[in-house]
């Protein structure tokens, strides 16, 4: 009984962290409730790990001082505490009821997977729940995995919040328990399709976003890796999340989202060591729109913008600087990073990988086990859209893609590592990351090119 | 033009419906085939309502499962090991490896433990515990002056 009881605390404490953090910025008046307490756990997650991080892993202490500081705030400001339920009063129609029941069971699946099995799974064994285990058992950073014959298999140099957040929940749960801990991954996955459906239902109307929720959902892949405790799952959570908000601040004029995106774009440094690539990309493209805004000479547009631009290095100096400053101090170095990577010289004389790279690229997209067709219909759609690319409605997707697929591109072809090995090892995980966002990218295309506006409405 | 914008909208429907029902047809396939090819059903038949461990002994695969606990029951509290018999690469050495920490794999340790390894020996090593002829552990002799 006492266990059930930490276990809910434990995803209440993790929701009113992000809530607080959304009233905080008065974001809770342009999300409906069911959204909000989505992201709220999203943001919680990331705020309570850091909080014990910097805190030197004093759960105790970081529990309590989070605790204190929610009840005051939540106090002071109770009189704007609302809530939002509109969303529930159009009845679904039938071809909506099949569509939801069928996200609902894939989402139970995902929860099923979660907890039934043990932690088993190479990555999510020694990169994160080693190090959970370690900081459960020791009260600390494991540095004895140091002195390990080939320390590189733990990755001693990502971040931490996914092994914290697995500490938190053994410490409110009273025991080790590495099958039960799956469950953080699951919500983080029903979140997921929560926050996707409401961002599409800005665009779409309410069948043609559960088809694509469905779409997502449906992917076995994406479903897998949330279940049985691998990073990329949740890298994929913050990366795509952090650029459709900043997508949706900017095509609807609400500048408030540039904060949700700057807090969930640094959430993803905080996640994977990629993730910080993932939020330069998110906030170099802000600085687009802010240039955007300049050359345009709407100065108020371009102010709003620009204080995004601002918050998203605070939230960077917040979530990404900590564990980087720890990194360096105890020289945790990264098996792919090493020293003298960036050379222009080696860039130049491994050029060549990049035929090799596309090869691979291409056989992935055709993986239709992991993908369905994804990544076809992207394709083919994209082409049929090439037009439009820096239209206003794509310019940011494309700068994305462009991004996204450069770096990866760059890393492959820098990388020190048996190129064959490194590609077959990471491609299909990194994948992950975008598909979402391709996803949301095709709704878009479909709502702008395919469903006949005026019949619908 | 109001026949040609109705066989628009129709050639829409038809798309729409025909690439939903690919998708639907592909997703489903896979779905079954990991559960019923690959046997998953069976799987999670065994596994619901066992406790974590028989979980993990069922996840792991017996053998496995049981070297790993003779090793953490012989082995001394935060003793160092090798893990012979398993590649680096392969899960279950992720599976041994995360199961015995604190126990930590270095260079020069206390102990190696030969898992499903016959005939194996070491120079400064001599044999000090067994499951059978497979699986057993050697200890690093101690010089006495």
């Amino acid at each position: 009984m006492f266990s059930i009881i930490n276990f809910v605390f434990y995803f209440l404490l993790q929701i009113l962290t992000g809530y607080v953090f959304l009233l905080s910025l008065n974001l809770q008046r342009q999300l409906n409730t069911i959204e909000l307490l989505a992201i709220s756990y999203g943001i919680g997650m990331g705020i309570t790990s850091m909080f014990v991080f910097l805190f030197n892993f004093d759960f105790l202490f970081s529990f309590l001082t989070m605790v204190f500081l929610i009840i005051t705030f939540l106090i002071i400001n109770r009189k704007r505490i609302t809530f939002d339920l509109r969303f529930l009063y159009r009845p679904f129609s039938k071809s909506e009821k099949v569509l939801s029941s069928i996200i609902i069971f894939i989402v139970l699946y995902v929860f099923f997977l979660a907890v039934i099995y043990p932690m088993e799974s190479r990555d999510s064994l020694l990169i994160w729940g080693l190090k959970a285990k370690a900081i459960y058992l020791k009260g600390g950073f494991p540095f004895d995995l140091l002195k390990e014959s080939d320390p590189d298999i733990f990755h001693l140099d990502y971040p931490l919040l996914i092994p914290i957040q697995e500490v938190l929940f053994y410490n409110f749960l009273g025991r080790f328990d590495d099958a039960l801990v799956k469950v953080i991954f699951a919500v983080w996955y029903l979140s997921f399709l929560i926050i996707f459906y409401f961002l599409l239902r800005r665009f779409i109307l309410r069948k043609f976003a559960l088809i694509f929720v469905l779409f997502l959902a449906s992917l076995l892949r994406l479903g897998r890796f949330f279940s049985n405790g691998y990073a990329d799952s949740v890298m994929a959570f913050y990366f795509s999340l952090g650029f459709l908000f900043l997508y949706l601040g900017y095509i609807k004029e609400k500048n408030n989202f540039f904060y949700l995106s700057a807090i969930l774009s640094s959430i993803g440094g905080w996640v994977k060591n990629e993730g910080i690539a993932w939020c330069l990309i998110n906030f170099m493209l802000l600085w687009i729109v802010a240039f955007l805004y300049y050359f345009k000479n709407e100065k108020n547009k371009s102010w709003e913008v620009k204080k995004g631009i601002i918050f998203y290095v605070i939230m960077m100096l917040i979530f990404i600087l900590p564990w980087q400053v720890f990194r360096i101090r105890y020289a945790l170095k990264s098996d792919i990073l090493r020293e003298g990577f960036f050379s222009l010289s080696r860039f130049l004389k491994n050029i060549e990988r990049l035929y090799y790279i596309s090869c691979v690229y291409l056989k992935e997209f055709f993986n239709f086990k992991n993908w369905n067709l994804v990544w076809i219909l992207f394709l083919f759609s994209f082409l049929l859209n090439i037009k439009n690319v820096f239209s206003k409605k794509y310019f940011l997707f494309t700068g994305l893609f462009l991004g996204f697929f450069g770096i990866l591109s760059i890393i492959y072809i820098l990388t020190y590592k048996d190129l064959h090995w490194h590609l077959t090892n990471s491609v299909d995980r990194l994948f992950i990351h975008i598909v979402p966002t391709v996803i949301f990218w095709m709704a878009i295309f479909f709502e702008d090119r395919l469903i006949d506006k005026i019949d619908i409405e | 033009m109001g026949t040609d914008k109705i066989q628009n909208k129709r050639i829409k429907e038809l798309l729409l419906k025909g690439i939903f029902t690919m998708c639907i047809t592909i997703s489903v396939f896979f779905f079954l085939k990991t559960l019923i090819v690959r046997q998953y059903i069976p799987q999670y038949y065994k596994l619901i309502g066992k406790s974590l461990e028989k979980r993990r002994e069922i996840v792991y695969k017996k053998n496995l499962y049981y070297f790993l606990n003779f090793c953490l029951k012989n082995l001394p509290p935060f003793s160092t090991y090798r893990l012979v018999g398993l590649d680096k690469e392969t899960t279950d050495y992720a599976r041994a490896y995360y199961y015995l920490y604190p126990h930590i794999n270095t260079i020069g340790p206390e102990f190696i433990l030969m898992y499903k390894t016959k005939n194996y020996s070491e120079d400064n090593y001599s044999l000090w515990r067994k499951v059978d002829e497979d699986n057993f552990i050697l200890k690093k002799n101690v010089l006495h002056n």
